[in-house]
């Protein structure tokens, strides 16, 4: 197996809140695992603005992993830096929700950085499982916004 | 909308003209003058009504003309003539551009004399002044995608304030990442749109709106914190040559900008900048910070230097000075 698909794979897993990854490619398998929750880091400004004296981030411990989905879905990630916008605008409802059904080419959010709006759109049909942004936070490149099943 | 344009034909020489004449000019009855003058003066345009005199714009205005502006452009160049409309109303020329962005004949920039949807930062409303703005938006595929947008804006911004400088209004400058200044009053701003596959070709629409004249009671809703153009000439501000002036300064822009990226303008926007070395506030989420801005990264980034001589690169939020 290719070490670049391990890689992701395991990018994978530590994006998500699975404990567990096994997939099998024609006669190749591979399994990931981690024992216990680990710890995230949370931090309420963009990681390339790194404060050097008085650290912002407080460490929380994420939330036990859910039920293992056979079917993991397909990540949306973010193809820039920036601020992650659930709306077009504050007085409207977001884009989809979870659970909402999508199709090829629909928006699902807005990255903005430097005055520039990012329309993200599906390049699935499905249904969005998982929305990991609120609107207004920041985000990072190939970070996952979405899962899309 | 289309009497209101042609009564404003008849009267942006600054001159008194009467009710009748303009009746007589688009053979409609002299009430129906009266309404449309009404609802320009609703619009935001100011209109003196004299009795016995007829009407007068307050001050005059230079309406956009297809005409004046493709012969400008002729003189500018002589091929790759840029395609364009103009429309005296529009939700938003963004949003015009987007509406008809799958149709490959349709124009690659859109002028309006007013926008009722004007779009600003985060659903932010773009307030403006019927004829006396600079509304326009301009539609481009950037083959590299959102990954090669990096300093796409700033980069737009340098070419607009070109066109500015060109102009005669040397006394003009950048605000990151790019707000058109003069000196703590705002012109104009760019507001870019991307959509497309991710990782593959995008479509880009950049929409660009300056201040050609503002008018008192708009200005103090915005606490005069806002300029226009005509504050920094003795003349009446052209808008047509200025809106050819930008369709070509925009259309070198974005070839410049798909060869050799932020890199080919990063030199002009430092020399631009107005918070150059200065102290200055960002709001970034509801997070504030302070620093010397000491110019930008060859990414677009704001860099900040804070009291203890650390350089912060800054990807999004905004200046507050």
């Amino acid at each position: 197996m290719d070490i670049r698909k391990v890689k992701k794979l395991i990018e994978l897993l530590e994006d998500s809140q699975l404990s567990e990854l096994e997939i099998t490619e024609g006669e190749e398998s591979i399994r990931l695992s981690r024992a216990a929750p680990i710890a995230t880091m949370h931090t309420s400004f963009p990681q390339s603005y790194a404060p050097p004296a008085a650290p912002l981030a407080t460490t929380v411990a994420a939330p036990p992993a859910p039920e293992v989905d056979e079917d993991l879905g397909l990540r949306v990630v973010s193809p820039m830096v920036g601020t992650y916008y659930a709306s077009s605008s504050p007085e409207l409802g977001p884009f989809v929700s979870v659970g909402s059904r999508v199709e090829v080419g629909e928006t699902l959010c807005i990255i903005e950085a430097m005055k520039i709006f990012n329309q993200i759109e599906a390049e699935v049909a499905g249904t969005v499982t998982r929305i990991l942004k609120s609107s207004g936070e920041p985000v990072e490149f190939d970070e996952t916004l979405f899962i899309i099943e | 909308m289309k009497t209101k344009g042609k009564i404003l034909d008849l009267l942006q020489a600054g001159d008194f003209v009467s009710g009748q004449t303009i009746a007589t000019h688009l053979n409609i009855s002299r009430s129906a003058v009266s309404q449309s003058i009404s609802s320009l003066v609703l619009a935001g345009v100011e209109v003196h009504s004299v009795h016995g005199r007829g009407y007068r714009l307050v001050s005059p205005i230079s309406k956009l003309c297809a005409k004046d502006i493709l012969s400008e452009l002729e003189t500018q160049c002589s091929e790759n003539l840029p395609s364009f409309i103009i429309l005296e109303e529009v939700d938003s020329t963004n949003e015009y551009l987007k509406r008809n962005a799958r149709n490959s004949t349709s124009p690659k920039f859109c002028f309006a004399e007013h926008q009722t949807h004007g779009k600003g930062r985060q659903g932010r409303t773009w307030l403006n002044t019927p004829y006396r703005s600079m509304l326009m938006s301009f539609r481009f595929e950037l083959v590299g995608g959102a990954i090669a947008s990096a300093g796409l804006s700033l980069a737009i911004g340098v070419a607009v304030q070109n066109v500015l400088v060109r102009h005669g209004f040397n006394k003009t400058g950048l605000k990151w990442p790019n707000d058109i200044m003069h000196g703590s009053q705002k012109l104009g701003g760019v507001l870019i749109e991307m959509f497309g596959e991710i990782g593959g070709s995008c479509t880009c629409i950049i929409g660009v709106g300056l201040n050609v004249t503002v008018e008192d009671d708009l200005n103090a809703q915005l606490e005069r914190q806002v300029g226009g153009l005509s504050d920094l000439t003795e003349t009446l501000v052209n808008r047509n040559f200025l809106a050819a002036s930008l369709m070509m300064e925009l259309q070198d822009a974005v070839i410049n900008f798909e060869k050799f990226g932020f890199a080919w303008f990063s030199d002009d926007w430092h020399k631009n900048h107005v918070f150059k070395d200065k102290l200055v506030k960002v709001q970034a989420g509801n997070k504030v910070f302070e620093g010397i801005a000491s110019g930008v990264s060859p990414d677009g980034s704001l860099l900040l230097s804070d009291s203890h001589g650390q350089i912060h690169k800054i990807t999004t939020g905004e200046v507050l000075a």
